[in-house]
């Protein structure tokens, strides 16, 4: 995954024009669209909802309601994906394979144009060819620039057919399309035994690419080319027209026709008043196709030289040519160029962008963005000083010998915590005879009243012991270890204060072994007060 | 109100009870320190719900009270009305360092911030509590509390809202460390109905979630496509010398087995960052079927299909979908796994040696014509793997860990213990209805034909869709 550059939106205003435009599409663009959706593929999702979300909101799109339809917003995106992507070089701009593809079609369009009309007009040329020994032989002429393009068109029509009755045969409704489909097959499965994996992969990951957008655009890719096709087309006719029109009003031409099979004129006249069908209702026998006369008049018998024929029957097939041109090269091609034209445009205008990586691009677009912010990296517990857990046993006094305390126990805990567990508890844990419990309240009147109370405690020997029965489970606040030291200052020089950390209380008693974590969270936080005559225990199984 | 201005809700409550988890869930940003030590946050710190580019809402994660008792004392002493009382506090406590955790954590309180108050109900109530929370009524300003549970005791539970009924608009029982999506949106939806002036904001702050929850799981569901598409379709090939042609097998065999372990991990990665996991790093339970290669033994029995359902998707998808699953169960019962090793077993005893292609004879090709004769290499290859228990149990891995991934709240740092139990179902696509599964099996039998585009995408598409509904559900989400 590569590391995704920063997007920069461009001006909201830059580029936007609010017209009919906006919701228009051509093939480039799909182009453009699905090489820019391809390229997202390897984007994080991050990145790429950060982007479109910011491309749809800095466009006048987003403050209409409804939402426009998705052929607008993801037009706008590919406008601004185009401009940011033209605005990231330098020099040139750079070439998106959309512009490739309609500059493409463009030269061809101008070339196949030029060269229907060389091929067409040589061709007429080269078929009315006239030296004024024999007549031009119609039937190379009708076959050749007539009966060809009919043939054309008998296939064209099959194949569309075929087409419309097998749906799923869409490729293969072209001989070269078959063709195409049958090799990409066969390579792709070559490639699949034969070469490396990463070039396999590739390969069919290309091929997939290709299969996948037919089956979201279906036939849209191929239009242009049949366009430009049936541009050829038409063009050749012209040409072939304007070549015929041109020899027959510049020269003396002589038409005839000639067979070795022995066909008789009123078959050649059945067979051109078949072909002339379609325009014989406006111009009549004898003009738009020749008559049985004429036709009986212009066959040309070698032998008997053309001497013997008129020249009016001889001159009497070029208007059949040339409107046998019209209706069967130019008006079909026309008729095809208009119609695909036409069907690429209803095709166009009906995409609804609803596949799977169109609905994602939507979907980023149209969900905001959540974000949360980062302000800093946590702060690791300092060093402290060391802390005695508990006292070492030298300096517990020996039983029966062992000194007073006074422990101090919340008024809340009392009734769990009868007297002579927590005397057993101060012998077992620290080593010292529990004499008095003084119950805390809470409140802090009475605090500054049980502190006034040690102050002036009888301690004997000057042995100064404080058993503070503390909740390991409320964390160690402030409020907590300034008690410590308010208890600290009322002591005599080296008292002792015995914290005895407890757990969460059972029914039975509140002496319960506190959690390890929060054990540990004492510890850390005594070391703070640095008090060398403080020492911490715990019960170890709720004795 | 002022709608450019954000909506300001400081979490505030005793040190360690778990402020920092609940804005880390609520935020769904991983990356809020959260620690064990209380005191860890000492100064507030804002985490912006940005929708488009704009604050909406902010949490500001505050210090812990320090001082509650004396500051109570102090409010209680000094004789100023309630709310200009605060302001008072401020202003006699600003020079004293002991007070600077009060002091920062009331600032955006008095500054207009609403309160959420965070407890641990696993604990008993105690006088501070009680201290904490007079004064925040004190403030004057409109309060959620919310009961966090950092273990699982729930004794105190009622004691807790009893307190909190006198005191606070609400109360909410929100466990930060296993908060799911429904529950975050449920708790923003508490928020919204405290206040009427907080509505505007937190509808558009709850419609962005949701909409963006979507997204996710829109994404998801194309992500789990892209993983079964390429798993299923996954091929190896190696060449290796006539000689070695059983330790090539087996080499081969590992080879494919880490492939496809790469793509599972690849997507594990992917719905980690999707799911806006950064530092979470997810080890599933010791009796997860997750800690297992996707070819094991285990992996092959728990997940998937039993039997009986195999034999009707198999019966439903065609003959050929089903062709050697008896292979696989075979090699289950008869041991093969403990023969062949945990990582490669199922593998292997699909395989069963007939769907080991071997081509032999290598030379240049022309469009899969050989040109030259044989030269004394062989070519294996093993895939695609066209099994429809794969395929379920791939689907059933996904799921699982999709279930993981959005179950682990944001705020929750620690690995969960080593004793603690996997996930005590089956695979998710054993409970399917027949009509689900049916479903599943279509896009299965456009798989197994992918030049059949216009096929596979119907299929896809509609199975996406079953998808999204499922993952919907599992979420808590409603799917419409």
């Amino acid at each position: 995954m590569t590391d995704p550059q920063p997007f920069k939106n461009p001006d909201p205003s830059e580029g936007f024009k609010p017209s009919a435009r906006r919701s228009r599409w051509d093939i480039g663009d799909l182009i453009d669209l699905e090489y820019f959706l391809h390229g997202d593929e390897k984007e994080n999702d991050d990145f790429l909802h950060r982007r479109d979300r910011t491309i749809f909101l800095s466009s006048p799109l987003s403050r209409q309601t409804p939402t426009p339809p998705r052929r607008i917003l993801i037009r706008r995106w590919l406008e601004i994906r185009r401009k940011v992507a033209g605005k990231g070089t330098e020099g040139s701009p750079p070439l998106f394979p959309g512009t490739v593809f309609r500059e493409t079609m463009n030269l061809a369009k101008w070339i196949v144009l030029a060269l229907g009309f060389l091929f067409g007009a040589g061709l007429a040329f080269s078929l009315l060819n006239y030296r004024g020994v024999e007549p031009v032989n119609v039937s190379g002429y009708v076959s050749l620039l007539i009966g060809m393009q009919i043939l054309f068109l008998f296939f064209l029509m099959a194949g569309s057919l075929l087409r419309r009755r097998f749906r799923r045969w869409t490729l293969t409704a072209s001989f070269w399309g078959g063709l195409l489909h049958l090799l990409c097959r066969r390579a792709a499965r070559a490639a699949s035994k034969g070469l490396s994996v990463s070039f396999r992969d590739r390969f069919n990951a290309a091929f997939g690419l290709l299969k996948s957008k037919r089956s979201v655009y279906g036939n849209l890719f191929i239009l242009p080319f049949f366009l430009i096709s049936q541009l050829f087309g038409l063009s050749f006719n012209i040409g072939a027209l304007i070549a015929t029109l041109a020899k027959v009003l510049t020269s003396d031409l002589a038409f005839g026709w000639q067979t070795t099979v022995q066909v008789g004129p009123a078959a050649v006249h059945q067979l051109a008043r078949l072909l002339a069908l379609p325009w014989s209702w406006m111009v009549p026998e004898g003009t738009g196709y020749p008559s049985l006369q004429q036709i009986e008049n212009s066959r040309i018998i070698l032998k008997e030289g053309i001497a013997h024929l008129a020249t009016t029957d001889l001159a009497s097939w070029w208007p059949f040519l040339c409107l046998g041109l019209l209706f069967y090269g130019i008006l079909p091609r026309f008729l095809l160029f208009l119609g695909t034209w036409v069907s690429k445009k209803i095709a166009l205008a009906r995409l609804d962008f609803s596949h799977a990586a169109c609905d994602r691009l939507v979907m980023r677009m149209q969900t905001p963005l959540l974000e949360t912010s980062h302000p800093f990296s946590a702060a690791s517990p300092g060093n402290s000083p060391t802390l005695n857990r508990g006292f070492p046993a030298e300096e517990a006094a020996p039983a029966g010998n062992a000194p007073d305390a006074v422990a101090l126990v919340d008024e809340t805990l009392l009734p769990q915590a009868p007297r002579e567990e927590v005397v057993k508890a101060g012998r077992g844990l620290f080593g010292v005879e529990i004499t008095e419990i003084l119950p805390l309240s809470g409140e802090l009147r009475q605090n500054k009243q049980v502190l006034e109370q040690l102050r002036n405690w009888p301690w004997k020997r000057g042995q100064a012991g404080v058993c503070l029965i503390q909740e390991a489970w409320q964390p160690p606040i402030l409020e907590s270890l300034s008690f410590l030291r308010e208890i600290r200052d009322v002591l005599p020089e080296k008292g002792k204060i015995y914290l005895l950390l407890v757990g969460k209380p059972r029914p039975e008693t509140v002496l319960t072994p506190p959690a390890a974590n929060d054990r540990k969270v004492w510890e850390w936080q005594l070391k703070s007060l640095a008090d060398p005559y403080l020492g911490v225990g715990w019960p170890n199984n709720g004795a | 109100m002022n709608l450019s201005a954000p909506l300001r809700f400081a979490v505030v409550g005793h040190p360690n009870e778990g402020k920092s988890s609940v804005v880390s869930t609520l935020a769904e940003d991983d990356t809020v320190p959260v620690g064990p030590f209380p005191g860890e946050t000492r100064s507030c710190h804002v985490y912006p719900v940005i929708v488009d580019g704009r604050p909406i809402v902010e949490f500001i994660d505050t210090p812990g009270f320090q001082n509650p008792r004396h500051t109570l004392a102090w409010l209680e002493e000094c004789g100023i009305r309630d709310e200009e009382a605060v302001k008072a506090f401020r202003i006699a406590h600003q020079d004293l360092p002991e007070y600077r955790h009060e002091l920062e954590l009331l600032r955006p309180i008095e500054e207009g911030a609403g309160i959420i108050y965070v407890v641990d109900g696993s604990r008993p109530l105690h006088k501070d509590d009680r201290a904490e929370m007079e004064i925040l009524r004190r403030t004057g300003r409109p309060r959620l509390a919310i009961i966090n549970f950092k273990d699982q005791d729930d004794r105190y539970l009622e004691e807790w809202k009893g307190a909190f009924r006198r005191n606070f608009n609400s109360v909410r029982v929100f466990n930060a460390h296993h908060a799911n999506y429904a529950e975050r949106i449920a708790l923003l939806e508490t928020l919204e109905n405290i206040d009427q002036d907080w509505q505007p904001a937190m509808e558009q702050v709850i419609s962005a979630f949701r909409r963006d929850w979507r997204q996710r799981l829109a994404r998801t569901v194309d992500l789990i496509c892209d993983l079964l598409e390429k798993s299923l379709g996954h091929v190896t090939l190696a060449k290796y010398d006539e000689k070695e042609k059983e330790s090539a097998e087996e080499r081969l065999k590992e080879r494919f087995c880490r492939d496809l372990g790469e793509l599972e991990q690849t997507f594990h990665q992917r719905i980690r960052r999707l799911f806006k996991h950064n530092i979470f790093k997810y080890q599933p339970p010791p009796n997860s079927a997750l800690r297992d290669n996707l070819f094991s033994e285990r992996v092959w029995k728990v997940l998937g299909l039993d039997r009986s359902q195999l034999t009707w998707a198999a019966a439903l998808a065609g003959g050929a979908a089903g062709a050697g699953l008896d292979v696989a169960f075979t090699g289950i019962s008869a041991g093969v796994f403990t023969a062949t090793g945990a990582l490669i077993g199922a593998l292997s005893a699909y395989l069963g040696g007939e769907n080991l292609a071997r081509v032999k004879g290598m030379g240049p090709r022309l469009f899969g014509l050989r040109l030259l004769p044989s030269i004394g290499k062989i070519e294996l290859k093993i895939g695609p793997l066209h099994n429809l228990q794969f395929f379920f149990v791939l689907i059933d891995r996904v799921l699982i860990f999709f279930s993981y991934v959005i179950n682990w709240a944001h705020g929750r740092r620690e690995p969960l213990p080593e004793d603690s139990p996997g996930e005590a179902r089956e695979g998710y696509t054993a409970q399917w209805s027949d009509e689900q599964r049916r479903v599943a099996i279509r896009y299965f039998e456009a798989l197994r034909n992918p030049d059949d585009v216009d096929r596979l995408e119907k299929r896809r598409l509609e199975f996406q869709a079953f998808l999204r509904h499922f993952l919907a559900g599992l979420s808590g989400e409603n799917p419409e």
